[in-house]
């Protein structure tokens, strides 16, 4: 995937481990947020 | 005992053959809800991991002694879904189906008055109840057993909620998703009269959002009806008029239905209103604290 954007990731649910996991091994850029708070400040940061 | 789903509940899952079906009937299972049956039409007599599958509902309630039931099938079948449930007695339905039309809405809860059968959602995550099981598809860890009643007509908004508060230690009754189309089972006020009686539930955290009148609705009521604090966010702050916001149910039609009118309507009725969500939790700890 060609990804060019910035782009801030919130993962939670069910199956949350293996999601994280299968994102740290995409090779993909991307920023990390613990809450939701947190990454709408990180969102706004990017901009 | 606990609202809507208790000890007694025997859950029959309705489309148990189909990917949502069995994914989240193992996930019930997982989470120790008694799943007595499932039901397929044409499957009768296979099973999912020992679970007994039948043709019709009333075989699971017959055979089984069904009491409860959840429905995983497409749009175009979960009205008969319902419709069949309620014609084999089944006292407490839950329907997670999005995208039935309002008309067979209108016919459903037609069919339903009078019952004493209750109907949660369509297009809902559910009911889950800590220690006695769940029915729907809210995440299984994020819960904990406690004294705040949560009631959303999101699902997303309703395990984030339910997240914050078991990361702050603070566990929950019973969690209930009424869902988020135009014309659901039961209301706000239908829950909030529940937790209200409920001797286990000490306060709530309600959830609304943009469009209809349920959460003026449940200011009337909070404002006269209600003794326990509760703890209120509305979803949709910066929606453009006119505008459906992911639920059928959530636009702002006439002007009417603005966060900014209910949120003013919940703070008159005395509910603690937060304007970020993820301020629910810390409002919840101030209060119980208190």
């Amino acid at each position: 995937m060609n990804l060019n954007l910035p782009m801030v990731v919130r993962l939670q649910g069910t199956n949350v481990e293996e999601g994280r996991k299968l994102l740290e091994g995409s090779n993909l850029k991307f920023e990390v947020a613990e809450g939701l708070f947190e990454a709408a400040q990180k969102v706004v940061a990017l901009l | 005992m606990s609202i809507l789903l208790n000890e007694q509940s025997r859950i029959v899952i309705q489309g148990i053959t189909g990917g949502e079906g069995s994914f989240h009937a193992r996930e019930a299972v997982a989470f120790g809800s008694k799943v007595v049956a499932g039901v397929t039409p044409g499957k009768g007599g296979t099973d999912l991991d020992g679970i007994p599958i039948y043709n019709r509902v009333i075989d699971a309630v017959e055979k089984e002694g069904a009491n409860a039931s959840g429905i995983y099938v497409p749009a175009s079948f979960a009205p008969d879904a319902i419709l069949e449930a309620l014609e084999a007695g089944i006292k407490l339905i839950v329907c997670m189906t999005e995208g039935i039309p309002a008309l067979e809405m209108v016919k459903v809860k037609k069919a339903l008055k009078g019952t004493g059968s209750c109907l949660i959602g369509p297009n809902c995550p559910g009911i889950t109840t800590p220690g006695v099981g769940k029915i729907g598809f809210m995440p299984n860890f994020i819960h904990k057993k406690g004294n705040v009643g949560v009631i959303s007509r999101s699902g997303t908004l309703t395990y984030e909620v339910i997240n914050m508060l078991t990361n702050l230690g603070i566990g929950q009754s019973t969690s209930v998703g009424i869902g988020g189309d135009p014309i659901v089972g039961s209301s706000f006020v239908d829950i909030l009269e529940l937790f209200e009686a409920d001797p286990e539930t000490s306060l709530v955290a309600i959830i609304g959002e943009i469009g209809g009148n349920a959460e003026e609705e449940a200011a009337e009521f909070v404002k006269n009806k209600m003794s326990k604090p509760v703890v209120g966010f509305i979803a949709g702050q910066t929606a453009p008029p006119g505008k459906r916001m992911g639920h059928a149910g959530a636009i702002i039609s006439g002007g009417k239905g603005t966060a900014a009118e209910k949120m003013k309507a919940w703070e008159d009725a005395g509910i603690n209103v937060v304007v970020n969500p993820a301020d629910i939790g810390k409002k919840v700890v101030s209060i119980l604290n208190k």
